[in-house]
């Protein structure tokens, strides 16, 4: 096994299982922590991407498929998805212009999944352009799902979509304005009611501390 | 050579600093208490500082061994902070500059804090840790902007060791935070507390009303002793902390992290982050009491390097205002 990547909970491994490329998400003992927090955290969250990946994989939204999961030392293996990080695709790109709408597509295609998986009732909690996989056939995976849980109150939608948002702005500065794209796609593929979701990522929006406030 | 004197007064602490080129000259603060069980009040703490802003000052120049005409430019707090103490301190350094006839120069207080880290450790671009009493954020630099990749949605950390310390009736001397962690030494038993991480933000104020509900029956049965809350508490809310810090740097592929802001001298916190650090092979750059605690310096050294590239503002701009966020400042000292 090679250690493909290390991230704030878990190191990813490269590996095969049964003659496919798999990897393998161990979340690991963070030394840090306290021993019983620790050891909660890691069960929660490794069975919270488990429980996500399945009931979004049923409704039809592209994710890894699981081959093998250990509750006892907090490993999941799962299919090795080929392709790009959507970050990294964006800091690529580094500012150059959009190819014949190739990133409006994309952007609208990211919020249209979201949307599903929101009507599917599955929240997500970490929504980055990094837990997003841009594949070669344009099709977009969602990993990461260890900070989910399900039956999301309006408040948690929105919160996804701001994450989102501040992710995207922060690392794609140049981009900013495109934001509104990923809410249209978003408003093309949520099933209920839309605007209540859009409103209260407004007010989310408008909650970061010492904001100006006017008015 | 520019020699630069910052006023810093937007808390409970009242300071003034000296700095030539970066040299730190003279670093005063005098700090106001408030009785144990109790927070400060803006009324208070702006009536402490007008008080004693004039003996500081005095002490400020005679440690530094400047005389008054060596003073290049005057700078101070614009904020964030609270609105009362703000103004007090910016009248007096408004009054200085026009009495010295020197350039005036309005600070952001959170971006002073990562510049006196910057140049107090010598990180070159570390993602920054920003932790106090009124702040908490994740910030990295990118295209002339401190950018803010995670932040409390409510109560700063700070705020929320202060206030479980005031349930438990802990001096607020030297201060709050301090106290607890002394505690927290002691503590062994841990309590499971709410644990709210989202996505790259962190959220106060659900773990504090538990802790804050649940003490008196825990104590009072003598399930868990004060330490331990303290423990539990420390290590919760720390560990959300650290793991934030981590998804940023991991997002930006980062192998410097900046610890600033008064909970950043806490050496648990400390500790905790090296062992973050070690385990990714990153390296930790932290200060001491005297550069994390707001401090005078800090608005001075900020302020040279606005002047030095060129930053000039009117009269009618060196206002004070509450809401100052460290992303609208355009950073124009960097490349």
């Amino acid at each position: 096994m090679e250690l493909y990547k290390q991230g704030a909970e878990s190191k990813i491994f490269t590996t095969t299982f049964s003659d496919r490329k798999a990897i393998v998400k161990e979340r690991f003992s963070r030394q840090y922590r306290n021993k019983a927090l620790d050891l909660s955290i890691r069960k929660e969250r490794t069975k919270a991407e488990a429980k996500a990946i399945l009931k979004c994989k049923q409704g039809g939204i592209a994710t890894p498929v699981i081959y093998s999961l250990d509750l006892k030392n907090y490993i999941i293996i799962m299919e090795h998805i080929n392709g790009q990080t959507v970050n990294d695709y964006l800091t690529n790109m580094n500012g150059t212009l959009d190819n014949n709408g190739k990133l409006t597509k994309l952007l609208t295609n990211i919020g249209a999944i979201i949307g599903k998986m929101h009507s599917l009732g599955v929240f997500h909690g970490d929504l980055t352009t990094s837990n997003v996989i841009l594949k070669e056939d344009d099709t977009l995976v969602l990993i990461d799902f260890g900070l989910s849980h399900f039956n999301p109150s309006i408040e948690d939608k929105a919160v996804d979509l701001y994450v989102l948002e501040r992710a995207f702005v922060s690392t794609h500065s140049y981009l900013s304005d495109l934001f509104s794209v990923i809410i249209d796609g978003y408003k093309s593929s949520y099933e209920l009611d839309v605007q209540a979701v859009v409103n209260q990522y407004l007010n989310v929006r408008s909650r970061g501390r010492k904001r100006q406030m006017i008015g | 050579m520019v020699i630069s004197i910052g006023f810093e007064g937007s808390a409970n602490k009242l300071a003034i600093g000296i700095v030539k080129d970066g040299e730190v000259l003279a670093n005063c603060r005098r700090t106001y208490i408030s009785p144990p069980g109790e927070g400060f009040l803006p009324r208070e703490t702006a009536k402490h500082h007008q008080d004693n802003i004039v003996l500081l000052l005095k002490e400020t120049i005679e440690t530094s061994g400047i005389r008054l005409e060596q003073i290049d430019i005057v700078c101070f707090t614009k904020g964030p902070g609270i609105g009362t103490c703000l103004t007090g301190v910016a009248a007096v350094a408004r009054t200085l500059a026009q009495l010295w006839n020197k350039p005036l120069i309005p600070v952001n207080h959170c971006i002073a804090h990562i510049e006196m880290g910057r140049l107090i450790t010598g990180s070159d671009n570390p993602t920054v840790l920003y932790v106090s009493g009124g702040n908490t954020q994740v910030i990295a630099y990118s295209g002339k902007y401190y950018r803010i990749f995670g932040e409390t949605i409510d109560i700063a950390v700070g705020n929320c060791l202060d206030r479980f310390a005031r349930v438990l009736k802990l001096s607020n001397d030297p201060s709050p935070g301090y106290n607890i962690e002394q505690m927290a030494k002691n503590g062994k038993k841990f309590l499971k507390l709410p644990y709210v991480v989202k996505g790259m933000d962190v959220s106060f104020s659900g773990i504090l009303s538990y802790i804050e509900e649940k003490a008196p029956s825990l104590l009072s049965s003598g399930e868990y002793t004060p330490e331990d809350l303290c423990f539990s508490l420390q290590e919760t809310i720390f560990a959300m902390l650290i793991e934030t810090t981590e998804r940023a740097m991991s997002h930006c592929q980062s192998k410097e992290v900046l610890i600033v802001g008064g909970v950043g001298c806490n050496e648990r916190l400390q500790d905790m982050m090296k062992i973050m650090c070690e385990e990714r092979n990153a390296v930790l750059y932290a200060t001491d009491e005297r550069f994390c605690i707001d401090n005078g310096v800090m608005i001075a050294h900020t302020g040279a390097l606005m002047h030095n590239s060129g930053y000039k503002t009117t009269w009618e701009n060196t206002f004070c205002t509450q809401r100052f966020r460290t992303d609208e400042v355009e950073v124009t000292w960097r490349s």
